[in-house]
């Protein structure tokens, strides 16, 4: 039996996440999302252009979806910017939910870890339910999750690099020391066998974007991940047998033919 | 009422005061920012020189010249 998967009390059926950004189109954007079986989405907040009637057609089909919609700050490099992105946000969208990223480098779109304590405070403190996207550094999760975030979103690579996991060790202890936070591994993964992989750890989501939308076949890849993930969960409540240096036959070597035992 | 984002764009000739809309300058031909509002579709949220302004507010602020006024709307992200 699985412990329900919550966010922020909200349960969902299922442990994957997608964003709805860089699909081929609206058409394979929505069908990916169908086919991943997602109950929540990612979408986001920018300037309206007028003569483009303000994405409207995008945001009809967002709501058709039914989806739970989880809003971003991506963009924001300050404290008050992502606050009043937030609270756009919440206007618009209705929800408390948001999903908090201050960027600290343009290189590398590493989540700033000081800016990012500083808002989610603030924001916890405005009846915002925060999920921050934050490195996979134990101090700086230990800190969010003692400011009140109950779930936590660690990179597992840079946001679109399709890496995969770089440092499987700091996900590993992040699982280990925070044992009541939602882990959910948020950016960089880019085949379903990492999904697989942090979810085998223990994690107990993921969300993806660019995995699905740039691959080839969006659809047929938001299917992967959806299995990756259910495998993943379902490999970590068996439980892995434990590794070892040096082989242990599997079939009995007690009665293998041919075998002369002499005696003593 | 301003009718049209683009008619209003910020002419040195013809305006002395403006404020910022979307990043564009803008003539201020109205200090009411809800004579600016009908060219936006909804849903929109909109900040005011960086902070946030709720939507029941609209009709109470009165714009200066230089304020910086942003409408964001939906879009697509990850």
């Amino acid at each position: 039996m699985d412990k329900p998967f919550a966010i922020y009390g909200t349960v969902l059926q299922s442990r994957l996440i997608l964003g709805s950004a860089l699909y081929p189109s609206p058409t394979l954007m929505l069908e990916s999302l169908r086919q991943s079986g997602c109950e929540a989405v990612t979408l986001s907040l920018r300037r309206q252009a007028p003569e483009s009637h303000g994405g409207a057609l995008f945001w009809q089909q967002i709501r058709e979806t039914q989806l739970k919609l989880l809003p971003n700050t991506a963009g924001c490099q300050t404290v008050q910017q992502a606050v009043t992105v937030a609270q756009m946000s919440r206007e618009i969208f209705q929800t408390h939910w948001i999903k908090l990223e201050l960027i600290g480098d343009e290189y590398n779109l590493q989540p700033d870890p000081i800016l990012l304590l500083q808002a989610a405070e603030q924001l916890l403190n405005a009846g915002f339910q925060v999920l921050p996207y934050c490195t996979d550094d134990l101090v700086l999760c230990k800190r969010l999750y003692e400011l009140g975030c109950q779930v936590l979103m660690p990179w597992a690579a840079p946001i679109g690099s399709g890496l995969g996991v770089l440092n499987p060790y700091a996900l590993r202890t992040l699982r280990e020391r925070l044992p009541d936070a939602t882990l959910l591994v948020d950016a960089g993964l880019g085949l379903p066998s990492h999904a697989c992989q942090v979810m085998e750890m223990g994690f107990d989501g993921v969300l993806l974007n660019s995995a699905v939308a740039m691959a080839k076949d969006p659809v047929r890849m938001a299917q992967a991940f959806a299995s990756a993930v259910s495998a993943g969960r379902q490999a970590f409540l068996a439980g892995a047998m434990p590794t070892q240096d040096f082989a242990s036959p599997s079939t009995p070597v007690l009665g293998t033919p041919f075998w002369l035992q002499e005696d003593a | 009422m301003v009718n049209s984002f683009h008619a209003n764009a910020h002419n040195n000739a013809t305006c002395e005061r403006s404020f910022w809309l979307n990043g564009k300058q803008i003539c201020l031909t109205s200090t009411r920012l809800s004579d600016y509002l009908p060219a936006f579709k909804a849903p929109f949220a909109l900040a005011l020189n960086g902070r946030f302004v709720s939507a029941i507010r609209y009709a109470d602020i009165v714009l200066q010249p230089g304020d910086e006024v942003d409408i964001v709307s939906p879009i697509a992200g990850g």
